[in-house]
């Protein structure tokens, strides 16, 4: 039986095609009829659909009818496409035994892309590469090919060209896939390991797990546990999804499938985690599970204070989903009740804030991402920080320590210069520069999270017309020379405001932040003055003129209807800010001191 | 619910919906002159009058104001006739302020003494500059000449009550020209000024002109300069403010406008007119064509609501209109009007903005303190129930 299962990924940039080709391959193998198919069959979420990228797609059996005249099940094991969540994909491509890298005839290599197919490599996946979009005008795939060869070791003639959008060499990746990426080899007899590589919460069935039996087999009626927390379960349910759920009553080594076990949140369903038998347990767990901690903070706060409890009901159901979601309340002088809440990146952070207020009809303040800042007390003891209000005075801090990434850039090599200058404003550390071609060019650099965060891949996008490409990992805590600077509106500090920054930056972030903070604030009945300080002292002053004009000039007995209109709009106005003492403050202020809209 | 105001009784709008050419910001209901259409209209506007008598039964007709478009484009004749039906149809009273609207390039003495005799009391006169600058870019078909000869022509009418209107923030319009348009006002001592900053509706050609780059508003700082020196100046010469648009010798205000302001009824006839009655706006549709061939076919013009306001409603309504009083709210008549305590009802509010000097309660009144005027709407829009969504 294993020797006919092919367990497959695809690792793509966004937009070089991974959706468009699942699709070719759903048509191909017949998994859905000319009816069914839609566009982007497998992608999950609403807002995946809507901004036209893939997070990540859902797992699909197909079964394929292979020249040699076998028939092979193939299943397609998704990873998320974005450095946010890397985590799941080294355990997406766990669950396999190869990946199919889909590179753009006319973009090339890029830099994520690169991070995770060392990351197959490492895993020992067999690779087959194919280039897409050959048939648009731009397109050069011997040249692509030829840097695929020269930095991943592909043998270039084995390498396919393929339009999925056009459906040319759809077959040829089939075959490949059948020919080149071993059959799985585990063991039926042995105790039961399966690897969770995603899971997701439905409302009638509780917890649905995604897993790949590495060795033995599960059946349904079968008493599981939890390898992380020893926890048991009944399996309810198991099935294939091919594409639509269909349940089986056992799934053997090296198969893939769903498994439902009346578990109340995928908290319980940790991607990572081994599932073996409650009673003939595997010795080990399968290796390389963790826990993932969020590395980026920021505040979320209801716009009406009597949001709160539905903030906290929404974000309770988004955590079903969502393991690596943190929260916790807190209070602002400034906002109110809200939370804490934690992400794995700022994507991961816009992907629940836009969730929240669209699927849970909230208005939303968030604070500006921070990241998490371990500080050495003089005391000797050590406390992480990630809300810039928790900051100690000055005199109780002996360091401070900030998390540094190793961010891998790919890059033409005409743009060396101008990304080692913006790395080295970006307070980075150089590591290692390699032509992977004549022309294009990976640089390593240290650098710390803070200012990847701020505007790192902006500036970097702009700069190099957009041709660099970035990935980066954690490369631990590093001393810096960091303060918090607090913002004050006619006087009082705005805790939701406060930031820290390096001091070397302080003066120019000072200044950015209360020029912008003019700008975005509307004048008031009174003047505004804007103030940024380190401790007492002020570095950095704006201020915003009284308003002066806000009238009806006009109001007569043919009017007064639209007249009265134009003042409750404008009343409704009103309530999409935050009154602060006087000061009415447009909730977009509390991101603005770090503008992660424009990412 | 007939407002607060001292007097019973209501006011009667007349809407002429003509002219020789359409202003660039003006975005009131008017169309140019057709041949026959003014006769039409006339006999259509009769006739409702005729139609309406039913519905407004005996009450008292405590203001007459015929506006536009330009009512002057009407010959005095015609004017004279639909005055003899109002005062045939309507229980007009006998002290009743009756204004008509002009336009310095449609008056003649004649006409004017025509007028008089007509029972009409008080013109209001569509100055608005006396810049020819000015004049031009607001689109307006007379000059600052013609504009004093007309005002001229009034007084010599033994017209005593009469009205200009003014307006600044006109592109190009610097704070000089604005002074020198006031003076040239004052020194013809008319008994009453209205003064309006231009605001512009964006289907209005001057509203495209700015967006398009050709011309420019005046920035917030220079509006409210201009309104300041138009206080200044126009309560130097000796007329009061008593709203925020509007200013008069004693004894002038405008009792059609103040009954505006005191939420008091009004019926409004000819297309385009808004009538409030009991709890409800409403407006006789904006076609010219249809309104006529109704009335011609002996039916009522067809109506098109605009709102029906529950108590509470009614009770913003006439606290959003009334704070344009300088004089304020009488509190006291409006408890006995609407049965609530305006200081209880909306203590919150009063509160807060008295704290910030800018509303002030005093002798029985409650109004808006001077410096709030030019900010007026964010203090009055906190009087108006939330927005039903």
């Amino acid at each position: 039986m294993q020797e006919r299962i092919r367990n497959f990924s695809i690792i793509a940039h966004i937009d070089h095609g991974k959706s468009t080709l699942a699709d070719r391959l759903l048509q191909f193998t017949g998994a859905l009829s000319e009816r069914e198919m839609r566009e982007q069959f497998l992608d999950k979420m609403d807002l995946e659909r809507e901004k036209g990228i893939t997070i990540k797609l859902q797992p699909v059996r197909l079964k394929y009818k292979a020249r040699d005249g076998q028939e092979y099940i193939l299943n397609l094991i998704d990873t998320p496409g974005h450095v946010d969540f890397s985590y799941e994909v080294s355990r997406s491509l766990a669950a396999c035994e190869g990946a199919l890298l889909i590179v753009d005839a006319s973009q090339g290599i890029e830099a994520q892309t690169l991070a995770n197919v060392y990351m197959a490599m490492d895993l020992n996946l067999e690779i087959i590469g194919a280039v897409n979009k050959i048939d648009l005008p731009g397109a050069e795939p011997e040249k692509v090919k030829q840097e695929m060869e020269d930095v991943l070791g592909i043998d270039q003639n084995e390498i396919i060209p393929i339009s999925a959008k056009m459906g040319l060499g759809i077959e040829d990746v089939l075959e490949a896939i059948v020919k080149q990426i071993p059959a799985p080899v585990g063991d039926e007899e042995e105790p039961l390991q399966a690897l969770i590589f995603d899971s997701y919460f439905d409302s009638y069935q509780g917890a649905i797990s995604y897993i790949r039996v590495v060795n033995g087999q599960v059946q349904k009626g079968d008493l599981i546990k939890m390898m992380s927390s020893g926890k048991q379960y009944e399996v309810i349910e198991l099935g294939v999804i091919n594409p639509y759920m269909t349940p089986v009553q056992v799934l053997k080594a090296g198969e893939v499938g769903y498994l439902v076990g009346g578990i109340k949140n995928v908290v319980e369903t940790r991607v990572g985690d081994t599932i073996t038998g409650a009673r003939n347990s595997a010795p080990k767990p399968l290796p390389g599970y963790q826990e993932v901690k969020p590395m980026v903070y920021c505040g979320l706060y209801p716009l009406e204070n009597n949001d709160f409890e539905k903030l906290r009901d929404a974000l309770d159901k988004l955590k079903l989903n969502d393991a690596s979601l943190f929260y916790e309340p807190e209070s602002s002088d400034a906002l109110g009740f809200g939370f804490r809440c934690g992400f794995l990146g700022l994507l991961h952070l816009e992907i629940v804030r836009e969730r929240l207020e669209r699927e849970y009809d909230l208005s939303l303040m968030a604070t500006a991402p921070v990241v998490v800042y371990r500080i050495g007390l003089t005391d000797g003891s050590v406390m992480d920080v990630q809300n810039p209000t928790h900051w100690p005075p000055a005199q109780k801090i002996e360091r401070v320590m900030e998390p540094y990434y190793k961010a891998t850039i790919m890059v033409p090599h005409e743009f060396v210069g101008t990304i080692m200058e913006l790395c080295q404003e970006k307070r980075g550390v150089y590591l290692n520069l390699e032509y992977i071609t004549a022309q294009r060019v990976i640089m390593t650099y240290k650098l710390p999270l803070a200012e990847i965060l701020y505007d790192f891949f902006d500036l970097m996008k702009s700069r190099t017309r957009g041709y660099a490409s970035l990935d980066y990992e954690l490369a631990g805590y590093e001393n810096s020379d960091l303060v918090k600077l607090d913002v004050m509106l006619n006087g009082e500090i705005i805790d939701a405001l406060s930031f820290i920054t390096h001091r070397d930056n302080a003066y120019v972030r000072a200044r950015s932040i209360s020029q912008r903070l003019r700008k975005i604030i509307p004048r008031q009945m009174y003047e505004v003055v804007i103030q940024a300080a380190i401790g007492s002292k002020v570095i950095a002053r704006e201020s915003i003129k009284a308003m002066r004009k806000d009238v009806l000039a006009k109001c007569y007995g043919g009017d007064i209807t639209r007249k009265k209109k134009l003042l409750e709009k404008q009343k409704e106005g009103k309530k999409k800010m935050k009154q602060i003492g006087r000061i009415e403050v447009p909730k977009d202020a509390f991101m603005s001191v770090m503008d992660i809209e424009k990412n | 619910m007939n407002g607060w105001g001292e007097q019973q009784g209501l006011g009667l709008y007349l809407h002429v919906p003509f002219c020789l050419k359409k202003c660039s910001y003006c975005d009131f209901y008017s169309l140019p002159v057709r041949p026959g259409n003014l006769q039409r209209y006339v006999r259509a506007v009769m006739k409702e009058l005729a139609l309406r008598a039913w519905d407004i039964e005996d009450r008292r007709i405590r203001t007459v104001f015929l506006g536009g478009g330009t009512p002057s484009l009407l010959s005095a004749s015609d004017l004279t006739s639909i005055m003899n039906s109002i005062s045939f149809n309507l229980e007009l009273d006998n002290k009743a302020e009756i204004s008509l609207e002009a336009n310095p390039t449609s008056l003649d003495g004649n006409a004017l003494q025509s007028l008089q005799k007509a029972g009409f009391n008080r013109i209001s006169l569509g100055v608005q500059s006396f810049q020819d600058q000015d004049l031009q870019i607001l689109g307006r078909s007379h000059n600052s000449q013609q504009a004093r000869q007309s005002i001229e022509l009034i007084k010599n009418s033994g017209f005593s009550n009469f009205n200009l209107d003014l307006i600044y923030g006109i592109p190009g319009q610097t704070i000089g020209m604005w002074k020198e348009t006031l003076a040239q006002a004052l020194e013809l001592e008319p008994a009453h000024l209205s003064v309006y900053l231009l605001q512009l509706d964006e289907e209005t050609p001057l509203s495209r002109d700015i967006k398009d780059g050709l011309c420019q508003l005046s920035d917030e700082d220079t509006e409210a300069d201009m309104y300041q020196a138009a206080i200044q100046l126009i309560e130097k010469a000796g007329l009061v403010q008593y709203e925020l648009s509007n200013f008069a010798r004693p004894g002038y205000e405008c009792q059609h406008n103040l009954g505006y302001w005191k939420a008091m009824e009004y019926v409004g006839i000819g297309p385009g007119a808004v009538s409030f009655q009991a709890n409800r706006r409403y407006l006789n549709k904006r076609n010219l064509l249809q309104y006529l061939t109704c009335l011609e076919n002996d039916q009522e013009p067809e109506l098109e609501e605009l709102e029906c306001m529950e108590a509470q409603e009614l009770v913003a309504d006439a606290m959003v209109l009334g704070l344009r009083l300088c004089a304020g709210i009488n509190l006291e008549r409006f408890t006995q009007s609407y049965g609530i305590n305006v200081l209880d009802y909306y203590k919150d509010i009063i509160e807060e903005y008295m704290n910030r000097d800018l509303l002030e309660v005093d002798n029985g009144y409650l109004r808006l303190s001077k410096k709030a005027y030019f900010i007026c709407n964010q203090v009055i829009c906190h009087f108006l129930p939330d927005l039903k969504s």
